[in-house]
């Protein structure tokens, strides 16, 4: 089975294809050559080291920090995808260049926090990795992020690297992703080459797929995601493999069923999200797959198959069609969600889900207007990048009708090609997604898998334009469609990340990485060395994250007997239900960092999303609430180091209660 | 004439070879550079190798797609076997080195027992073209220019993070049965992020007596501390640390020692 490409769903190759795969294997056996890989490795590193001078400027709040930082990713983007895009590489080319390309956008995001993770999902999954290191066991529980403890492959993994090496979790961390973001991105070259038979039509859609607005930093994270991709995206190479008609030996499918068993084992064990997201796609392609093989058998046969029998999978077909991976990675995700991480994915996702769908309804029937794009609770983005994020929409939104036109229109495309045609369809929904606040969430995260779709359509109908045969004209044409990529790749990031989060700088109150400083690790560090681990505290985001992971403390949200345990903070006076708070929720340690009261959270809020006062503020916090913790109030001040201070609850927890009637 | 038997099978032999240099190292020593280049194909390379080989015996699948499976089958051995073994042990350094490399080398010994006597009828397979010099020289200095940025980087927030001078004071009861302890003895403790040596002078006093006064020279980063003992401090009553700078006081903390009090807090 070696090189053959795959058809969909079992079915017939498009003739496109296959004249694509010939032609593409005569081409990598005529030319083994790399072409301009040494110029664009050189392109690349050029480009980071100008990221690297922009982020510094940006910490500096120099000038010209933003234009560095633009000017080196349109490097790293801009000249490879343009050699993607011409018809004179080799395979070869393409797939070092497509390694090359994640790997410094991988980088990018290394440049941007380059000593130490920043809130808040690297620092959850770092808790939940040096919880596996210190007890030796998983699924401890995780302050920051619930649904973590469910998941521990990516833990163990860099627990073991860690373990083995001496590396410290962080660059354990780094090289982890490292290596699944460089695999990832050869793992969706070979995916899509065999989906469509072509090698530049591969290389075309991975530089798609990186414009998806997740790319750059959020799959780059030290998180489950960035892992989970490379398994999902292996686990549906194995299935197209799987699906193909060539002929293989019993011995060879035992190997590739095996294969898909693993992978699709340790997916589960990483990462829910993708996991439901892959279930869902070959569970839709399993579905389409079923229908066109009716289809073909109707026409074939010229005769009406009995309704009876319009539903039922013989053991061959379920054998080599996508209907087996599919029953395959919905069971285990299913067994998972049922007897393992059920209650902590419900807790996690549960609330992103439900968010998104309330605020759509509340859009759609008007209750509430839309959020205003582009533009944060502290912050907004220029006219210029508005702009430019609006025109990278666009190719992209034009590409659907025109691939959905194609795919379906074929009468020999398969049904993975339609299947692909589908998720690619989602990308206006999520785009839709984006005009509430709870929405953005669930459409960041989903972009990551809607663009395997996108980028399917992007290499299939860029691959398939014919250029002009003069020089200078098809020149012209590939430094049109490279520029066009490029700024849809920098309009993705704009989409993504307001400005405060795209490079580092100084302090920000509410904006998670923005917001780590040496007052706030320091006292982390002084909790670690001083306070009993896991002691309950109630804590702003950001210095919560740094106390749960390097602090061992635990941060405590949500509601205590229906008061939010955030409103503690928040009010002007200490009340008794903030009292209650603090002692029926049973936190020991209250911290206070006196800068919140500078300016309005970045974010929109200053503990948890659910927070009073939310997303809606238009005054920062009150000095007088952050001042009215003090040792006559029952609280003990036992640690300051300027900007924060730790007070332990103990007098306030432990005092004799008032008689009857007082206050 | 081709050459037969585990001759052609060199790349498990190597890869048995890697898997027994690994445990050797592991052995050998915990950390630094030579753990992390013998064991990082340990990790990332040499089960994933072996067990592809297993399923997938040479030519039945293209090398990109075999060198795909060898990261992911890897990853996978430690994930979904320090899953099964942390049922059973504690997941530590000699738990992953034994199921790394005893899957490495059982796999082996399969792919090469399966191997047997295959292949020699076929003429060998031909040697992949080494790659130009340019490439090599272009990588390298690719490699070089992602360290530099990287070096860039990391100064640039190394400086932003020495900008940032201050100085921290504490006082944490450590004594009683209280969650947190509330009772003395208590430890009292300067940290000096000043970002130069400073003198300071600290003061504790309870009730308006002092309790002691130290003058402490503290270089950058470094730390001091002392524990108050029990029988200088008074219960339920007030300590007050004060850290004077310059002959004003930078920080303060206070605590009040525990009183003897029911308890009412819950649980």
């Amino acid at each position: 089975m070696a090189d053959l490409v795959a058809t969909p769903a079992g079915g017939r190759m498009p003739r496109v294809a296959r004249a694509r795969a010939a032609s593409g294997r005569r081409s990598s056996r005529a030319r083994p050559r790399l072409g301009a890989l040494p110029l664009l490795l050189l392109t690349a590193g050029a480009g980071l080291v100008l990221i690297a001078l922009g982020n510094n400027a940006a910490r500096e709040q120099n000038a010209g920090a933003e234009l560095l930082f633009w000017a080196g990713l349109a490097l790293i983007y801009g000249p490879i995808v343009f050699r993607l895009l011409s018809t004179s590489a080799s395979r070869t080319e393409r797939i070092s260049l497509v390694v090359t390309m994640g790997t410094a956008l991988f980088l990018v995001k290394v440049l941007y926090s380059p000593l130490q993770y920043p809130p808040f999902d690297e620092l959850a999954t770092w808790r939940q990795t040096h919880e596996v290191l210190t007890t030796g066991h998983l699924f401890s529980s995780n302050p920051i992020a619930a649904g973590y403890p469910a998941f521990p492959g990516l833990e163990t993994i860099t627990a073991a690297l860690s373990q083995l090496s001496g590396l410290n979790i962080f660059h354990a961390g780094i090289v982890v992703i490292g290596v699944a973001r460089a695999t990832l991105m050869l793992a969706l070259f070979l995916l899509l080459e065999k989906i469509i038979g072509s090698a530049r039509a591969a290389g075309i859609g991975v530089a798609v797929y990186a414009c998806n607005p997740s790319f750059l930093y959020f799959d780059a994270q030290f998180g489950h995601e960035s892992l989970a991709l490379l398994l999902g995206g292996t686990l549906l190479l194995l299935a197209v493999d799987w699906v193909k008609p060539a002929r293989l030996s019993p011995r060879l499918t035992s190997s590739l069923l095996a294969a898909m068993v693993v992978v699709a084992c340790s997916m589960t064990i990483t990462h829910h999200m993708t996991s439901y997201a892959l279930s869902a796609f070959l569970v839709c392609w399993a579905i389409l797959a079923s229908l066109e093989s009716r289809r073909w058998k109707i026409k074939g046969t010229k005769r009406s198959v009995p309704i009876g029998r319009r539903f039922s999978i013989g053991s061959r077909r379920l054998v080599r069609s996508p209907t087996l991976p599919a029953v395959l990675v919905t069971a285990l995700a299913g067994g998972w969600f049922v007897f393992v991480g059920g209650g902590q994915t419900t807790q996690e996702l549960g609330s992103v889900f439900s968010g998104a769908a309330d605020s759509v309804i509340r859009l759609i029937f008007g209750g509430s207007g839309p959020k205003t794009l582009f533009q944060g609770s502290a912050q907004s983005n220029s006219t210029l990048a508005q702009a430019l994020a609006f025109a990278s929409v666009i190719p992209l939104l034009a590409l659907i009708p025109w691939g959905l036109w194609k795919t379906w229109r074929a009468t020999d495309a398969g049904a993975l090609w339609r299947s692909l045609s589908l998720v690619a369809l989602l990308y206006p929904v999520t785009l839709g997604l984006r005009l509430t606040l709870s929405g953005t969430e669930t459409s960041q995260r989903a972009s990551e898998f809607v663009f395997v779709g996108l980028a399917f359509l992007a290499a299939l109908l860029i691959d398939g334009l014919q250029l002009p045969k003069r020089a200078l004209a098809r020149t012209a044409t590939l430094v049109a469609l490279a520029g066009v990529a490029t700024l849809t790749f920098c309009g993705a990031f704009i989409i993504s990340a307001l400005p405060d989060a795209r490079q580092p700088g100084p302090y920000l109150v509410g904006a998670d990485a923005r917001s780590v400083s040496p007052q706030g690790m320091a006292a982390a560090r002084f909790a670690s060395t001083h306070l009993p681990t896991e002691s309950r505290t109630l804590v702003d985001r950001s210095n919560g994250t740094l106390l749960g992971s390097y602090g061992g403390l635990d941060q405590i949200l949500g509601s205590i007997h229906g008061i939010p345990v955030a409103r503690a903070l928040f009010g002007r006076r200490f009340e008794a239900a903030d009292e209650k708070v603090i002692r029926n929720d049973a936190i020991a340690y209250v911290v206070i960092d006196q800068r919140l009261h500078r300016e309005l959270p970045n974010l929109g809020f200053y503990v948890e999303p659910g927070e009073p006062g939310a997303y809606t503020r238009i005054e920062p916090l009150s000095r007088a609430a952050l001042a009215k913790f003090h040792v006559d109030g029952g609280f003990n001040r036992i640690y300051s180091n300027g900007p924060i201070s730790i007070y332990a609850t103990t007098p306030l927890r432990y005092r004799r209660r008032a008689p009857a009637g007082n206050p | 004439m081709p050459a037969k038997g585990p001759v052609r099978s060199i790349d498990l032999l190597l890869t048995i070879l890697g898997a027994l240099i690994g445990v050797v190292v592991a052995l050998l020593t915990d950390a630094g550079a030579l753990a992390t280049i013998a064991l990082l194909p340990l990790v990332f390379v040499l089960p994933g190798y072996a067990l592809s080989a297993v399923l997938f015996p040479p030519r039945t699948i293209g090398d990109d797609l075999r060198l795909v499976l060898t990261v992911v089958l890897s990853l996978a051995v430690i994930a979904l076997g320090g899953l099964v073994l942390h049922l059973v042990a504690v997941l530590e350094r000699g738990t992953f080195v034994g199921l790394l490399a005893g899957v490495t080398l059982a796999a082996a010994a399969v792919a090469l027992k399966g191997r047997q006597g295959r292949w020699n009828d076929r003429p060998p397979r031909s040697r992949p073209p080494h790659p130009p010099i340019g490439v090599a020289v272009a990588l390298a200095a690719a490699i070089g220019l992602a360290g530099v940025a990287i070096a860039i980087a990391s100064t640039g927030a190394q400086r932003q993070i020495d900008k940032a001078h201050f100085s921290s004071l504490w006082l944490v009861p450590q004594g009683g049965t209280r969650v947190p302890p509330d009772e003395p003895p208590v430890l009292v403790g300067i940290a000096n992020q000043e970002g130069k040596p400073v003198d300071y002078r600290l003061t504790v006093r309870q009730a308006g007596t002092e309790i002691g006064t130290w003058r402490v020279r503290l270089g950058d980063g470094r730390e001091w501390q002392t524990i108050l003992p029990a029988e200088k401090l008074s219960p339920a009553k007030t300590l007050v640390a004060s850290l004077h700078r310059f002959g004003r006081i930078v920080r303060r903390v206070g605590v009040t020692l525990g009183a003897p009090t029911s308890h009412t807090e819950n649980g």
